[in-house]
């Protein structure tokens, strides 16, 4: 699988399975993923601000698309998607908040049979300022599609703003939808049962971020690269964690 | 050795007094056995040692080899050699006990302990408290039945190595086979290490393994007896009454949250509630 670091384009096009490094404040990320099974992990290893567009078509393929974003930064990301007739798509996104993040996912059951899963995870730290438009959208003609959703937001201490807005737009019947959110913080008794065994605040909140965040090993080693992707995220929330 | 120390303690949850006055000393190499009616202050004590926020002290002091526990957060407590295993242990879903187990013992040391050793250990105590050899993998008690909970409160006691561990009826949800198994545990790093204990039980067949040197009743918040291991076995022939009698106190009866009715919010057609 091939590893793509960006670091000065502007656009990249995206036709097959890939690990995209971002190292750039504005990218465009174009999907031409067609006739076959693709596996996508989108990585923000930029050190400052990014505005990150994606947008594409899928078409006769199932595809999964990892975001794993990580950084103390501000982010502006939009992202559509187009899933054509017979095809598949499986968004997994984490998210770890500080700073601004204004997030959009425009998802599409463009054509029917083809179905649509989402999940986010999300951790708003102390400050953050975090916003999420998920909006699935199910056209006439898309019979039989399937488009589901499912967000979980942890928030730490006093975020600025924590806004997460899931959204189902079905023109079509005979179709299956669904929306989840759930959204809280860490429970006390959790922390304290944590430091009765000598881990301070941040020491807890380290172990209980990365079992929020952090994907499997199995979900690393799928992608080129993937142990040194694995051990610069979790490096990132152990900086994170020592603010 | 090493010395807690309990003077006067008064704790209160919200405007209610629970402890009224509590003086309690205990030495590492002890066993102190905590006794009493339910909902009188047995809990309490234990929570407050180790520093719960719902507790309030509002008089009276602490002190752990000469210092003072009550100005410590939880995890200085924790680090300066006190442990407390809870009547219920919190489930953490996604954190291994490996993981929870390895960062708590490298928070309390200055250079990390290695996984060879640390994975050892690990082993070694769960093959002592005859525990599935998955734990170490397995979610801290995510899915673990009453019985693996407790057992999981002593295994972590036994890789932390406290000075003064306080177990909070640790012997409820046990089998007779697991009470054994966990006695043995507790005699034999109380042998290693000159373990000081604080043991809230109600049954005397732990406490017969366990062998108190000492034992105290609290009823209404306040210590109203002390004695040895021989005071365990009255009480559990005679209860509580001859002691109400004989000091003529009354303890304070187990209060349960009041359940209230909302009623509905339904309503008939013409307006009036259903």
């Amino acid at each position: 699988m091939p590893k793509k670091i960006i670091e000065d384009e502007r656009e990249v096009l995206i036709d097959s399975s890939m690990t995209v490094i971002l190292k750039n404040d504005k990218i465009n990320l174009k999907y031409d993923l067609k006739d076959g099974d693709y596996k996508i992990l989108i990585y923000n290893d930029h050190k400052g601000d990014l505005v990150l567009s994606d947008s594409g078509q899928i078409v006769n393929s199932s595809v999964q698309i990892n975001y794993l974003q990580l950084d103390a930064c501000d982010l502006k990301q939009e992202s559509k998607v187009f899933v054509e007739k017979g095809s598949s798509l499986n968004v997994n996104s984490t998210y770890l908040g500080t700073g601004k993040k204004d997030v959009i996912y425009d998802l599409y059951n463009n054509g029917s049979d083809s179905s649509i899963d989402i999940y986010n995870n999300i951790v708003c730290l102390d400050g953050a300022d975090f916003s999420m438009d998920c909006i699935g959208t199910i056209i006439k003609g898309a019979k039989r599609s399937k488009c589901h959703q499912s967000t979980h937001c942890l928030t730490i201490d006093s975020p600025k703003r924590a806004r997460v807005l899931p959204v189902l737009n079905i023109d079509e019947n005979d179709v299956e939808a669904s929306h989840s959110l759930a959204s809280g913080t860490i429970d006390e008794e959790i922390l304290f049962y944590m430091n009765s065994r000598g881990l301070d605040k941040k020491e807890a909140l380290n172990l209980i971020l990365k079992s929020y965040l952090m994907p499997s090993d199995d979900y690393y080693e799928a992608f080129e690269d993937g142990r040194q992707i694995q051990e610069s995220a979790i490096a990132k929330v152990d900086q994170i964690c020592s603010m | 050795m090493k010395t807690l120390e309990i003077k006067d303690l008064h704790v209160s949850v919200g405007e209610k007094e629970i402890l009224k006055g509590i003086d309690l000393t205990v030495n590492t190499g002890e066993i102190h056995a905590i006794m009493g009616p339910n909902g009188n202050g047995k809990s309490t004590l234990l929570s407050t040692i180790m520093g719960h926020p719902a507790y309030t002290v509002t008089k009276g002091s602490i002190l752990f080899d000469g210092e003072d526990v009550l100005a410590m957060s939880v995890d200085e407590r924790s680090k300066k050699g006190l442990f407390l295993a809870m009547q219920y242990p919190k489930e953490i879903a996604g954190v291994t006990n490996s993981d929870f187990l390895r960062a708590a013992i490298n928070a309390r040391l200055e250079k990390n302990i290695s996984l060879f050793k640390f994975i050892k250990a690990m082993e070694s105590n769960i093959s002592k408290l005859k525990m599935k050899e998955d734990l170490a993998h397995r979610f801290v008690n995510d899915g673990f039945s009453g019985g693996e909970k407790k057992r999981n409160e002593i295994l972590q006691m036994m890789m932390l190595h406290p000075d003064i561990a306080m177990l909070d009826e640790i012997d409820s949800g046990l089998d007779v086979d697991a009470i054994k198994l966990v006695s043995d545990a507790i005699h034999d790093l109380k042998n290693e290490t000159d373990l000081g204990l604080m043991i809230v039980s109600h049954y005397e067949r732990f406490f017969t393994m366990i062998k108190p040197t000492h034992s105290h009743v609290i009823v209404d918040g306040r210590i109203v007896v002390e004695g040895d291991d021989e005071l365990v076995y009255k009480i559990d022939s005679d209860g509580y009454d001859w002691l109400y009698d004989e000091l003529k106190i009354q303890p304070v009866k187990e209060s349960r949250p009041l359940v209230y009715s909302l009623g509905t919010c339904a309503r008939n057609p013409r307006g009036k509630n259903a």
